[in-house]
């Protein structure tokens, strides 16, 4: 079964990009979602996106506030403690303050492995930050043909735009089944599907998608207890024990706006476009990160979501000390509320359980169903 | 260690009593400004300040204020607003006292410092002193619901490249008529050129005056200047800042040429890194009490008025506001370290971990290292916040910083 094989990947995040580093193939780490992937994948490079990882934080202290946060902690971490040194390079845009220090330090502590700045603005409207970004996104594309010292052909970025764009399509068609009646797919298994497309291909994470469609569409679903339809939102969510505790908790979630989700794969590079220009005004005017100006793009996708899913309340996955999200949280919170929307802060260092997560979702869970919101 | 040497007490320079009145006409200023119906923005840290002042718009720094409020011990009560509306207690404090007041009883407060905050007709900010600046006005914004406009910057190693001053002066060429227009003002390129001699006039005296805290001993130590720092901040094209910046510098240059120091018998001498503890400059006079001196700060010497060349002034304009602390990587704060350390002769360093300002925090530890192992110059850490005093631990900063100083009395032996 593909949900099994899902499993099996995200048992261990890093072992097919270390086989593909002993077949000789050239790994990209990627540290957000401001990376054009696909000029990786025309150069004939494999981008792999770093997530961090839950593991104790401990080389990296020693450059790192703890107040940085567990995910630039944990990426700087991994570096430092040879996981990712099969890597030929990493990518880093100038995204949060603590990422894009990254660089910094992944320069002067890890000078063996090369690290790619991707210097875009942190603003995205007006013309000069759109010359400004385009230039950035075409010097990367420069760095990267020094680096495999062979010029990034225009065929096989088509080739690339048309498999990352395949990959957008499964991936939205796999989140239209989330909140599919009677439900087609559980929130475990895309939640498996979303993360183990950041460590495989893009060809096999397709392949893969297109068995989990297949056998959704085709497989009776199961007679499931009455959950309560929730929606997810935050900027990153890797703990897969959270979506089970949050069915043990009567709910699910039928939708999400998530950064290594829905922001992640939403919007499409336009085929019919010159390729580099049309990956270049991808990344421009997507659904924007809680580190990008403006903000509304990001509220307006928010609110389709819920709207489209019929989700009943919003939880917010936030990670601790990530201030981009915590400022937009009570705005968020407040609009919400008056649509008559609850809502629900969880705060996250890449892991959510406990059990004071546990009976805060139960509390929020138990109000939404007996509509005492107000 | 002699904790019993005789120091001086109030300020070392008269002049610096005048930092308080100059705060004060600044911020009625504002209110004078704004009852007159002229227009009042909201600006923050690292804006292009010379703009506005030439342009006739009163630039309010909300993050001024939260440091007044922190230095008058009452931030706690408006963070704790801030926090019950939803802010998390881990974002900025500057940020928290700010919302705190605007989301709490509002800017009108009479209990508030010089009676409140003017309300904003724009708002402008910048990335260049760090991301959760925008996010900060982006909250304002969505409470007052007024124009809004973001200068964007990527962080530099100098020189300053030119594609990065194209950049900076391409928003600036958009941000002209955008007040222009959303606030009925106009760009006069005389005035704004006068207001940039007014700028480098102000930054040539504040530097010189720094130059002056080489000697030894030094004639005036950071809770003076931390107090003194601000119309550096908000008023650079204003001629009231080369008043009192020359008041500053004549006295501490007869100060060093009598020889006459802060203290009459210095002994150690530091350096500090980061903003300081509004609610507790104290920490910084207390060292005194042990004859040590701080005489060096990143945060009064690279982070506001740079100099410019005036030959080429819209190069220059574009170069001070991009070459700052804040916007520099770390490869680059470290080489200024080392570059401008040594003159300063010191003996120990202390880096503030704020827990406020991650930008100005993360990276200390490389350039802990790298003043240990290029200079030989120690340092100590102590974790804490510029103004919210609840992540100020009295009793374990102070055993750090007293063993911090026995042992660079150890060293001098």
């Amino acid at each position: 079964m593909v949900q099994t094989e899902f499993a099996r990947i995200l048992a261990d995040p890093l072992e097919s990009s270390r086989q593909w580093s002993r077949e000789g193939r050239k790994v990209i780490g990627c540290l957000d979602s401001y990376i054009p992937e696909e000029f990786i994948h025309a150069a004939g490079m494999i981008p792999l996106r770093i997530l961090g990882s839950t593991a104790n934080v401990t080389l990296a202290d020693s450059y790192l506030p703890v107040f940085a946060g567990k995910l630039a902690r944990s990426i700087l971490e991994q570096g430092l403690c040879g996981d990712l040194a099969h890597l030929a390079g990493v990518a880093i845009s100038n995204s949060s303050d603590a990422v894009r220090m990254l660089y910094d330090l992944w320069g002067r502590h890890i000078p063996q492995q090369r690290a790619f700045l991707i210097d875009v603005p942190a603003i995205l409207e007006g013309e000069t930050n759109h010359r400004v970004f385009r230039q950035a996104m075409l010097e990367f594309k420069g760095e990267l043909e020094k680096f495999t010292g062979k010029p990034l052909e225009s065929a096989a970025l088509r080739h690339s735009i048309a498999v990352f764009n395949e990959n957008r399509r499964l991936l939205k068609d796999t989140a239209s089944l989330l909140g599919a009646s009677p439900p087609r797919l559980s929130a475990d298994t895309y939640l498996d599907a979303l993360l183990s497309g950041f460590v495989l291909t893009k060809e096999k994470h397709n392949e893969l998608l297109g068995q989990l469609l297949e056998s959704s569409r085709r497989d009776t679903p199961e007679k499931t207890e009455e959950l309560t339809p929730l929606h997810v939102s935050g900027p990153i969510l890797v703990d897969r024990s959270f979506l089970p505790l949050l069915r043990q908790c009567g709910a699910t979630m039928v939708s999400e706006e998530l950064g290594t989700g829905s922001r992640y794969f939403w919007d499409e590079v336009d085929e019919a476009g010159e390729p580099v220009e049309a990956v270049i005004e991808r990344y421009w005017s997507k659904i924007p990160e809680s580190y990008k100006t403006p903000m509304e793009p990001r509220w307006r996708h928010l609110l389709n979501h819920i709207e489209r899913s019929n989700a009943r309340g919003v939880i917010f996955v936030i990670e601790k000390y990530s201030d981009e999200d915590q400022y937009d949280y009570p705005v968020w919170r407040d609009r919400l509320r008056s649509r008559g929307i609850p809502s629900l802060l969880l705060d996250s260092e890449l892991v959510l359980e406990s059990e004071q997560v546990r009976t805060r979702v139960q509390t929020f869970v138990d109000i939404v169903k007996g509509g005492a919101f107000s | 260690m002699t904790t019993t040497a005789p120091k001086k007490k109030g300020r070392a320079l008269d002049s610096s009593y005048e930092a308080a009145v100059v705060l004060k006409e600044y911020w009625e200023g504002a209110s004078r400004h704004r009852a007159e119906g002229r227009p009042v923005a909201w600006v923050s840290g690292n804006v292009p300040i010379e703009l506005f002042w030439a342009l006739g718009i009163y630039p309010v720094y909300p993050e001024n204020y939260s440091a007044v409020v922190a230095s008058i011990q009452r931030a706690q009560e408006f963070c704790e607003t801030a926090e019950e509306k939803g802010y998390s207690i881990d974002l900025c404090s500057y940020s928290r006292v700010n919302l705190g007041i605007v989301l709490g009883k509002g800017v009108d407060d009479p209990t508030l410092p010089y009676g409140g905050l003017p309300r904003p007709d724009m708002l402008v900010t910048t990335r260049i002193p760090c991301l959760p600046q925008v996010k900060w006005w982006e909250v304002v914004r969505e409470h007052f619901d007024v124009p809004m406009f973001v200068v964007d910057a990527t962080m530099v190693e100098l020189p300053i490249r030119e594609s990065q001053r194209q950049h900076y002066l391409g928003q600036i060429r958009e941000l002209i008529p955008f007040m222009e227009q959303k606030l009925a003002v106009r760009f006069h390129e005389d005035t704004f050129m006068e207001t940039l001699k007014l700028s480098d006039q102000a930054a040539e005296l504040w530097l010189d005056l720094l130059d002056l805290r080489t000697a030894v001993p030094s004639p005036v130590g950071s809770r003076e200047m931390c107090g003194n720092v601000f119309p550096l901040v908000a008023m650079l094209g204003n001629p009231r800042t080369i008043e009192f910046f020359t008041h500053l510098r004549d006295e501490a240059k007869q100060c060093v040429q009598e020889g006459k120091g802060a203290l009459e018998n210095e002994r150690i001498r530091l350096g500090w890194d980061n903003i300081p503890m509004w609610y507790n400059l104290k920490f910084f006079s207390d060292v005194e009490d042990r004859n040590a001196i701080f005489t060096y700060e990143t945060y009064l010497r690279y982070v506001w008025g740079g100099r410019m060349d005036l030959n080429d002034p819209w190069t220059a304009f574009a170069d001070k506001h991009l070459d700052v602390w804040l916007n520099y990587s770390i490869n680059q704060r470290v080489n200024t370290l080392l570059r401008d350390l040594v003159k300063f002769k010191l003996d120990g360093f202390v880096f503030h971990q704020n827990r406020s300002c991650k930008r100005f925090s993360m990276g200390q530890r490389d350039l802990a290292q790298a003043i240990q192992e290029k200079i030989g110059v120690p340092s100590l850490f102590i974790e804490s916040d510029m103004a919210d005093p609840r992540a100020y631990a009295e009793a374990p900063t102070r055993m750090r910083m007293e063993t911090f100083l026995e042992m660079l009395e150890g060293r001098k032996r």
